[in-house]
């Protein structure tokens, strides 16, 4: 019976709504539209984090870089060697890689070195002799399959042909997006590396616990090296992405609060003859709490519709069409990159998030004006005063 | 210090309840000190309409509070990535002295705020108004209470260093010799399963004890409140590997309250339920208390059987939600206590 009685004051409400169209679109409009920046750079910025999740989990442990006169160059193999006799270091590898610059399509590629391939992400094969494996973006930039051939300038100028193997799989695309990985002694000849030297070494480490304790280790017996452990990347990784949405939502939360001023504008600006609908509901015998139910109601209902609706607008923004709008904002080295797909990923806690970002601020903003307009007497609000 | 949207929507949440919550006091100082009943003044009339809109206003910071928790627990799990040897919101909220505090504040202002509500529902229904005086009192003192938990919570923000190692469920959790125990607490494991399954089955009984005979509200109420700290310490220590090995196959050494919730349809709902059960239960106490009131006798009584039968349903719930996890989990593993 209790329950029949709120049914009905959300029909109230909602024909209530409905009949005054024109002044809850606007607000719908601007809700909507409020949602759906906050809900696209959150969906963002939860993908580029599982990318880069993703990308991490194939880094290796200790990444050791040497220093030359402020900046990075080549480190000498010997070091490996150095670090082998480190005890609890399982392997030590020295890794081949560099940026290369395609003319023809103003676009910047990362050629790395692999001797063996992690397959997980790779559709094909690993590369042997003359041999590439892409990533996804080049070959869909490219138009290449497998079975195609590339020809890439090396350090001489010379023209060099390598056939397509392989094509990186979408699932981490961040960071395979612009590679091209050929053998590693391929690789060296291509960039013109000596023989005894490598761009950094990669550590692997047996047990995860000894990590921090082994890089330390390798820090105090190579002073010219910069060492990097996998968390140390991913907490940059994290902070980079943290710090740019943080930036850009600082900027969104001006944009609420002048929302919030906007519906309490709108909300307590009640025409006359809303007034007197409430004033003649009053006489019928609504108590002052039913009629703030129905208030109530009509923000309740006007706050959710605009948030699905912002919600789902953004993840097709996001997903479907890749944020157009947002790029240019968190991808500030977007340039290095051809393109990405942003792969879906959407929590239950973002949905909250936002939720506690838009939907709060706009019910704390409606109260006082409901309140007062639930508070109206009947007869001043029938005499329309 | 971390600065990121989610600790910027946390605080914005957070500002949005305190400035209701201020709003709310202001008037509720107003309403204690001109409060004539009886008299028909203008005034006494606009004040009258004012209660509604104090109200309104606590309903409004109560809901805000209940997904402020959900969103600090979410917060301390998304921070997790950039603390080291935090792996969930355990090590987060772990991090520095203010992380459980929080917690803890958070979940007490979640009674107090119901509190608060039950008084007022009762006291509106009535037609003189009798608990005026102690209702407005009462409002004034959620008020520290909220700021307690604002100031905690930005401490805890502040506090957490990137490069300063948290002991993570993992370590915290699990010692040899006290194979259930929750070692930050030393508790052993053997005495939360009979806290557990006691205070729960005495609840529930008791609570239908009282919807037969109308006696024994006040044990009913104590013995939920009970209950409710028993299936949080039981999170803690015996019960959530059952949970984690099920849902997730983790060691039965991952004693980790938190890590339910990453299956959000078992865990919400068993959170939901612990919750509902405390909050609905212990309200039976308070309006055994109201009940002295005779105004108030009728509405208070009707209330009263409502929460004890939600407090009953629920208590039901996440025993047999439990259950079922413990069953589930000796399926699989072969036994019901894992060493």
């Amino acid at each position: 019976m209790s329950l029949r009685k709120h049914l009905n004051i959300l029909d109230y409400a909602v024909h209530f709504m409905l009949r005054r169209r024109g002044k809850n679109i606007a607000t719908v409009l601007v809700f909507t539209l409020v949602v759906f920046m906050l809900a696209s750079v959150v969906m963002m910025m939860g993908s580029l984090r599982e990318e880069a999740e993703n990308t991490l989990a194939l880094a290796p442990d200790i990444t050791v870089q040497k220093i030359v006169a402020g900046r990075q160059g080549l480190v000498p193999l010997s070091y490996a060697s150095r670090i082998q006799d480190i005890r609890g270091v399982s392997r030590v590898e020295g890794r081949i890689w560099g940026y290369y610059y395609d003319a023809l399509e103003d676009a910047t590629y990362t050629i790395i070195g692999v001797e063996h391939l992690p397959f997980r992400v790779v559709e094909g094969r690993a590369p042997r002799g003359q041999e590439v494996v892409v990533g996804e973006a080049i070959a869909k930039r490219k138009r290449i399959i497998p079975g195609d051939r590339i020809i890439l300038r090396d350090h001489r100028g010379n023209y060099v042909k390598f056939t397509v193997v392989g094509v990186f799989s979408p699932r981490s695309s961040l960071q395979s997006a612009d590679i091209i990985a050929m053998p590693g002694s391929i690789a060296r000849e291509f960039f013109g590396i000596p023989d005894d030297r490598a761009n950094d070494l990669a550590v692997y480490v047996a047990n995860p616990a000894e990590l921090t304790n082994i890089a330390y280790k390798i820090s105090l017996a190579l002073p010219d090296a910069r060492v990097l452990t996998r968390q140390q990347i991913r907490e940059t990784y994290d902070a980079i992405f943290g710090w740019r949405s943080g930036v850009f939502l600082a900027a969104i939360f001006g944009a609420i609060l002048a929302f919030a001023i906007l519906v309490w504008d709108r909300a307590s600006g009640l025409t006359a003859e809303e007034k007197k609908e409430i004033g003649i509901l009053k006489a019928l015998g609504w108590s002052t709490e039913d009629v703030l139910e129905m208030r109530t109601c009509e923000g309740v209902l006007l706050a959710l519709n605009s948030y699905l609706l912002g919600i789902i607008l953004a993840y097709i923004h996001v997903f479907y069409l890749n944020a157009p709008l947002l790029r240019p904002v968190l991808l500030g080295w977007s340039t290095l990159y051809p393109s990405f797909e942003l792969m879906p990923a959407l929590s239950l806690e973002d949905l909250l998030l936002i939720f506690m970002v838009s939907v709060v601020p706009f019910m704390a903003a409606v109260i006082v004006p409901s309140w007062r307009a639930s508070t109206i007497d009947p007869d001043e609000a029938m005499r329309g005063v | 210090m971390i600065l990121n949207f989610w600790v910027l929507s946390q605080l914005l949440g957070l500002a949005v309840v305190l400035l209701l919550s201020i709003y709310a006091a202001l008037q509720g100082i107003r309403i204690l000190l001109r409060w004539r009943p009886g008299s028909a003044t203008e005034e006494q009339l606009e004040l009258e309409k004012r209660s509604y809109l104090v109200s309104t206003l606590v309903q409004y910071a109560l809901a805000f509070q209940v997904l402020s928790l959900l969103l600090f627990v979410a917060t301390a799990d998304y921070l997790a990535g950039f603390i080291s040897g935090a792996m969930c919101a355990f090590g987060s909220l772990n991090a520095n002295d203010y992380g459980f505090r929080a917690l803890a504040v958070k979940i007490a202002a979640i009674f107090a705020y119901s509190s608060w509500l039950v008084i007022n529902y009762l006291d509106s229904r009535t037609v003189d108004y009798p608990l005026v005086k102690q209702k407005y009192a009462l409002l004034l003192l959620l008020l520290p209470l909220l700021i307690a938990d604002i100031y905690l919570e930005v401490r805890f923000y502040t506090g957490i260093k990137a490069d300063v190692i948290t002991s993570c469920c993992g370590s915290v959790l699990r010692s040899l010799d006290n194979p259930y125990g929750f070692v930050a607490m030393r508790f052993p494991g053997e005495l939360a399963m009979l806290l557990f399954f006691g205070s729960v089955s005495a609840a529930a009984v008791l609570h239908l004890v009282h919807l037969r005979t109308s006696r024994l509200a006040f044990p009913a109420g104590l013995a939920s409140l009970a209950a409710f700290l028993a299936s949080l310490l039981a999170m803690f220590t015996f019960l959530s590997p059952y949970f984690n090995v099920v849902l997730f196959g983790l060691p039965t050494q991952h004693r980790c309250p938190f890590e339910v919730l990453r299956s959000p349809a078992v865990g919400y709902t068993l959170y939901a339920l612990i919750f509902t059960a405390g909050v609905s239960g212990s309200m039976v106490a308070l309006a055994e208390l109201l009940k002295r009131k005779n105004s108030l006798r009728e509405d208070a009584t009707k209330l009263q059987r409502t929460l004890a039968r939600l407090s009953l349903a629920a208590l039901a719930g996440s025993l047999i939600l439990s259950l079922a996890f413990m069953l589930f989990f000796y399926s699989v593993v072969g036994t019901i206590f894992y060493h």
